[in-house]
């Protein structure tokens, strides 16, 4: 055989190897990535955005004949307001045709809420749209334009083409405070969604699985230090903990005291357990599991989710929230901190553990973090330190960045908004729902099991039978429940509460005499 | 003459060797999709999807549209990206070509401007692209980003193509009469002109590069780049992949046109 027969057969048998492996290797692939996924834990702050317009712009409103009357209030202009929440009307869709607005990105949750509020209105019979800016491009009726290259003051500056914009504190103060291109306040989040979500904390999975107390108390920090912040801000000027925090914003986010302020009035700093809403002690995040879900079905419908989450075995966007916001450790957090204050636990007894955390880079909603880690209480040099907890901070520019540093383990836990976190987790089909067995012994009021009782498990509404089970000989009971559900194993009216079901699980139940 | 399973192989038939080419680009291109099928497999990483994956999005993408904007035609995206290109391609070759032959021709002049040209050259051009898209806009500013990137290969080549004009010619041109400026024009330009294209050739890959990347600074623009850049943040890897393909056979058509062109050139001057 020649030399060229010979080089030919060779790369014939390199060519049908590779095939082999490829088709070995699909054969044999895993549905498990080794991308980490990760699950919502707490909540940061609700609301503390705004949408602000170009003064210039509403002279040429004014211009064409539109009458406004007070350039700080622009409700009838834009929008109308109804008991404090600004309501779309078609009737002022002419006036935000074609309007080019300044988003942080295609995944923030400014971007989203303004695309929603448009998509609301009707231009001329048809739905109005909100699409990319193309500088150059004739502009078409009915459509209000995004761009998404709005992060800071300086670009707000030297970007004429925008006429208004959206984004989250200190920044948007920042702006509606400058005198460079003067803009005014078309209307706060707040008043678009009260209570909305916006930052949220997300944490990697593995890392949930191995490191249950450590996550715990750095929730408890947490808890504590979004505490102290709303505390101070309570307290106002003059006192010692307002000032120390009004420094560390100003000295984080790089703002003047005014901007700062002006943020701390709008933003609304939680860990979870809002009143007002769902959220209980047991599930302190029934209501970001209700925005999470609302959220879901915004982006099914838009096309912000390239896979449906019928795909990732969800029956629908409730589901999805369920198993993606996890509130057992929050849960944990809440009664340990709880203990800590009561004496039940000392929290010299809690070992030192360093933590990972990603956050977004000068925003002030992320503030408690940073105050966390420079003020404590007590003899605690910080509310970290007192919980053992030592936290090395990764910052990213966005939301995007941070589910990045999740996804690739340069981070255990996560500061990022609610968007970007749902995006990327639906997209990367880095979630899907789940089965965890759910299984225990019932025994009577002397401890002895007992056998042929039915078992049921019911949500936390206590309506929906999400599963059943019959004791055998020896009392034990065994069911399957989907991954995200909350409730209590019930049986003949003895209950155990079940925080949420995101592993398998034990419960046991002793009736006549409770759990 | 060799006997390939029954097939008679004549090299110096141009048929012949037309089918090894084809043969050789299917069975390369085979084997790189293979071994990316693998990498996918042992990576087992979200962000590299399967070449399956990645071909049936593309095909999606062409069908469809970018269904995150309305199904916005990714036409639209490839033509904008290729405005820009182009557009900064027009602005290097301008400023570069001249100045090339000029600095070329003379020495003084060279001496004069090679310590600046040293201390800009090194520069990546995607580093200008926050300074100029910030400082201009988001039209000028890309144009420019690109502009630099094929500048400077273009610029060396030229200068280096005048220094490598035989002095035979010149001479020659002289002795018949010419004047400097008949010189320059009509042996200097003529002969520089292979390196010129080779200058051209090596911008152009260049220029790809920085268009690319200044497009993740200037969303307005809505090229390629910044299509590829949203569906990164969105984390939909298969988008992200289709976009990679369209950079490179855009990249491919760009550079093939151009090495065509300097096959040419360099024929008629006789410089195969």
């Amino acid at each position: 055989m020649d030399t060229g027969m010979k080089k030919i057969l060779a790369v014939v048998v390199v060519l049908a190897l590779l095939t082999v492996g490829v088709a070995v290797g699909e054969h044999y692939k895993s549905d498990e990535t080794n991308t980490n996924s990760f699950s919502l834990v707490a909540r940061v702050n609700a609301e503390g955005s705004s949408v602000f317009v170009a003064e210039s712009y509403l002279e040429e409103l004014q211009a064409k004949g539109v009458v406004i009357r007070d350039y700080s209030d622009l409700s009838g202009v834009f929008y109308d307001l109804e008991n404090g929440v600004a309501v779309p009307n078609d009737e002022y869709a002419g006036n935000w045709n074609n309007m080019v607005i300044g988003t942080p990105g295609n995944t923030s949750i400014q971007h989203k809420m303004i695309q929603q509020f448009v998509e609301k209105m009707s231009y001329n019979g048809e739905q109005m749209r909100f699409e990319r800016y193309d500088q150059g491009a004739t502009p078409q009726p009915g459509v209000v334009y995004y761009d998404t290259t709005l992060t800071n003051l300086n670009i707000w500056n030297t970007s004429s083409h925008m006429d208004a914009g959206t984004i989250w504190q200190p920044v948007c103060g920042a702006i509606e405070a400058s005198s460079e291109r003067p803009a005014v306040r078309i209307m706060s989040s707040a008043q678009m969604e009260p209570n909305h979500a916006c930052c949220v904390i997300g944490a990697v999975d593995s890392y949930l699985a191995s490191n249950e107390d450590t996550v715990v108390r750095f929730l408890a920090a947490y808890i504590e230090s979004v505490t102290a912040v709303n505390d101070a801000i309570e307290a106002g000027t003059g006192n010692e903990s307002y000032e120390d925090l009004v420094q560390l914003a100003v000295d984080q986010t790089g703002q003047s005291r005014p901007v700062i302020e002006t943020a701390f009035e709008e933003v609304v700093y939680t860990y979870g357990l809002m009143s007002g809403t769902s959220d209980t002690e047991t599930n302190p995040l029934n209501s970001l599991r209700e925005n999470t879900a609302s959220l879901a079905d915004m982006f099914a419908s838009d096309g912000t989710f390239r896979r449906t989450l019928e795909s990732l075995g969800f029956g629908d966007s409730s589901q999805f929230a369920d198993a993606f916001v996890n509130d057992y450790y929050l849960s944990k957090a809440i009664q340990l901190v709880k203990d800590v204050r009561d004496g039940k636990v000392d929290p010299s007894s809690f070992n030192s553990t360093r933590i990972r955390v990603g956050v977004i880079a000068g925003d002030v909603h992320q503030i408690a973090i940073h105050y966390g880690m420079n003020y404590g209480d007590g003899e605690y040099s910080s509310f970290f330190t007192k919980y053992g907890v030592s936290v090395t901070l990764d910052a990213a520019t966005n939301g995007a960045g941070v589910a990045t540093s999740l996804q690739n383990g340069a981070v255990s836990l996560g500061f990022l908004g609610l968007p970007p976190a749902s995006t990327t987790v639906v997209n990367s089909a880095l979630i899907q729902s789940s089965q965890h067995t759910v299984s225990g012994t019932v025994t009577d009021a002397d401890g002895a099991p007992v056998a042929d009782k039915e078992v049921t498990f019911l949500d936390s509404d206590g309506t929906t039978v999400l599963g059943t089970a019959t004791t055998d000989a020896d009392g034990r009971y065994t069911m399957q429940i989907r991954g995200g559900a909350t409730g209590s194993v019930v049986c003949e009216g003895a209950s155990v509460t079940i925080i949420e079901v995101f592993r398998d699980t034990v419960a046991d139940i002793r009736l006549g005499g409770g759990a | 003459m060799t006997d390939y399973f029954g097939f008679n192989y004549d090299k110096n038939n141009k048929h012949h060797r037309m089918i090894r080419q084809a043969l050789l680009i299917v069975v390369s291109l085979y084997g790189f999709v293979l071994l990316w099928w693998i990498v996918s497999l042992l990576a087992n990483s979200v962000a590299i999807p399967t070449p399956l994956e990645t071909w049936d999005e593309f095909v999606r993408l062409l069908r469809d549209g970018d269904v995150t904007n309305y199904g916005a035609s990714v036409w639209g995206y490839v033509g904008s990206s290729m405005t820009t290109f182009l557009e900064g391609f027009a602005v290097a070759f301008v400023i570069a070509v001249p100045l090339g032959l000029l600095l070329g021709y003379s020495k003084d002049l060279r001496d004069l401007t090679a310590p600046a040209i040293e201390v800009l050259r090194p520069i990546a051009p995607i580093a200008w692209a926050p300074i100029l898209i910030l400082s201009i806009d988001y039209v000028v500013g890309p144009v420019l980003v690109v502009a630099i990137g094929i500048f400077f290969p273009l610029l060396t080549n030229t200068i280096f193509g005048v220094q490598k004009i035989d002095r035979n010619l010149t001479d020659a041109a002289k002795t018949l009469g010419a004047k400097p400026y008949q010189i320059f024009y009509k042996v200097m330009v003529p002969s520089a002109l292979p390196y010129v294209m080779n200058g051209v050739k090596v911008g152009l890959g260049v220029g790809w590069m920085c268009i690319i990347a200044a497009e993740l600074y200037a969303p307005s623009l809505g090229g390629i780049g910044n299509f590829l850049s949203e569906q990164a943040f969105m984390g939909y890897w298969p988008s992200v992949y289709a976009a990679l393909i369209l950079i490179a056979a855009m990249g491919l058509i760009t550079t093939g046109l151009a090495e065509y062109v300097h096959k040419i050139i360099t024929r008629r001057m006789g410089m195969e």
